[in-house]
């Protein structure tokens, strides 16, 4: 199937890539718009907080964390230093 | 052409037969892809590993039959958080294809799968370990004392921290959409700026963070992207070229590499949230990390419709550095056409491929 000028199209096929270029431009900004407003990103945040805090509970601590930087690099154990020239 | 005849075409009388044949073909060839679970022809350009630290590999490409590479070199930094094979995807839309051609011996990082090596591991870590390692040994093997080392998206960020602190092995920088500052206005500089989120929280639970998390955090970024794109190949099944594509990119976006914990959260904490590296604040164990010290020539490129790193998120930064020849240039796509589009292939490849014959301060010898 070559690719057509819009003006070319059928119709139909016209409609849709219009559509579709309406989705990827304004409306697409318009929904960027609502989810990057505070309205949105507070319950987000106040969310993902409250489930990592639960979360923590519940699954044992992977062999990193942040805290245990401060232990290991005090006996220079942490990964990084080593790799560091 | 008569007007019943006009309007019989605008209807789709004439089209909508053969559309419909092409566009049933083209969901035939997918479902059998899928079903057969074919592997995708990416990452075509064949590569021996020449450096192996942690999970990260050192790759040099095999030169093409009767091309000699006499050029200047160059070292490829992708993305920690994306496989390098973007920039060779597949057969006709590769940069490290068209590098090659054009007599350039071409180096790259495989990052690889952050595993047990990478933990604790932080941005410094990977830029001044293995960044830094990586380049001296591409250097040594391609019998040169510099080269141009190219980032890619986070690649260009780090490649950029490391031309500020030790320049010693950059000949010259290109940094390809590459976020410098991250309070751009974009989805991803709010995102991670999301009120209360901090990283540590996210890395005490999973450790590397990994594509199911990242993944879908990346899809919000275009909040009807998803839609869209299936609207397009719709639009486009009975192309079979551009179905060949469309499976090769899903397979690279798909194709997750967690980011390591610690780097993650300098990511998230120092970079997104404090912008520290615009506000000079960004300090390795060495020293701060200065724009303004980058001496190099530099090479910044970015994409017109970047969802993910505005324009001004790569392209403003640049102005600060005390390079000798600062080039900045504004491409047409998106982050990832910019690199694999059609576009990609008429202005970026031809872009890179005169900037590596023009931007070299010094000559130098190198292999064949």
């Amino acid at each position: 199937m070559a690719k057509k000028k819009r003006g070319d199209l059928p119709l139909g096929e016209e409609l849709l890539d219009r559509s579709v270029g309406l989705l990827e431009g304004p409306l697409n900004r318009v929904v960027e718009r609502v989810l990057k407003s505070r309205v949105v990103l507070l319950p987000v945040g106040l969310s993902l907080k409250v489930t990592l805090k639960a979360a923590r509970l519940l699954v044992p601590p992977p062999p990193w964390t942040p805290s245990s930087t401060s232990s290991s690099a005090s006996t220079g154990t942490t990964t990084n230093r080593k790799e560091r020239r | 052409m008569s007007l019943v005849s006009r309007i019989a075409q605008r209807a789709g009388v004439f089209s909508v037969v053969p559309d419909a044949v092409a566009r049933g073909a083209g969901a035939l060839t997918l479902a059998r892809w899928s079903l057969a679970r074919e592997p995708a022809p990416v990452a075509v350009s064949s590569a021996e590993v020449i450096a192996v630290n942690g999970a990260a590999k050192l790759l040099r490409y095999r030169g093409k039959p009767g091309v000699a590479l006499s050029k200047a070199p160059i070292l490829l930094c992708p993305s920690l958080i994306n496989r390098l094979y973007v920039l060779d995807l597949m057969e006709g839309l590769s940069v490290v294809d068209a590098l090659l051609s054009a007599g350039h011996p071409v180096y790259g990082i495989d990052w690889g799968d952050p595993g047990v090596a990478e933990h604790g591991l932080d941005f410094e870590g990977f830029v001044l370990g293995r960044l830094r390692s990586f380049l001296q040994t591409a250097c040594t093997d391609a019998h040169v004392e510099k080269m141009a080392l190219l980032g890619h998206c986070l690649g260009g960020t780090m490649a950029t921290t490391l031309a500020a602190v030790d320049d010693r092995h950059v000949e010259s920088l290109i940094l390809l959409t590459a976020p410098l500052s991250f309070h751009d206005g974009g989805m991803l500089s709010a995102w991670t700026r999301t009120p209360l989120f901090a990283p540590e929280d996210l890395v005490r639970i999973v450790g590397h963070v990994p594509g199911w998390v990242t993944q879908p955090a990346f899809a919000v970024l275009k909040p009807l992207g998803q839609t869209t794109k299936v609207l397009r190949l719709w639009q486009s099944l009975g192309d079979p070229k551009f179905l060949e594509m469309f499976r090769c990119l899903e397979t690279w976006i798909n194709d997750n590499v967690a980011i390591p914990d610690a780097f993650f959260v300098d990511l998230v904490k120092k970079l997104y949230q404090g912008d520290e590296l615009t506000h000079g604040r960004f300090a390795f164990s060495t020293g701060p990390v200065v724009l303004e010290e980058i001496k190099v020539p530099v090479l910044a490129i970015a994409a017109a419709q970047d969802h993910i790193v505005p324009p001004s998120s790569a392209l403003d930064p640049v102005e600060r550095f005390s390079s000798s020849v600062n080039r900045r240039e504004l491409l047409d796509g998106g982050h990832i056409g910019v690199v694999v589009g059609g576009l990609g292939r008429k202005r970026l490849w031809p872009l890179l491929i005169e900037w590596l014959q023009t931007a070299r301060p010094t000559t130098t010898a190198h292999a064949a």
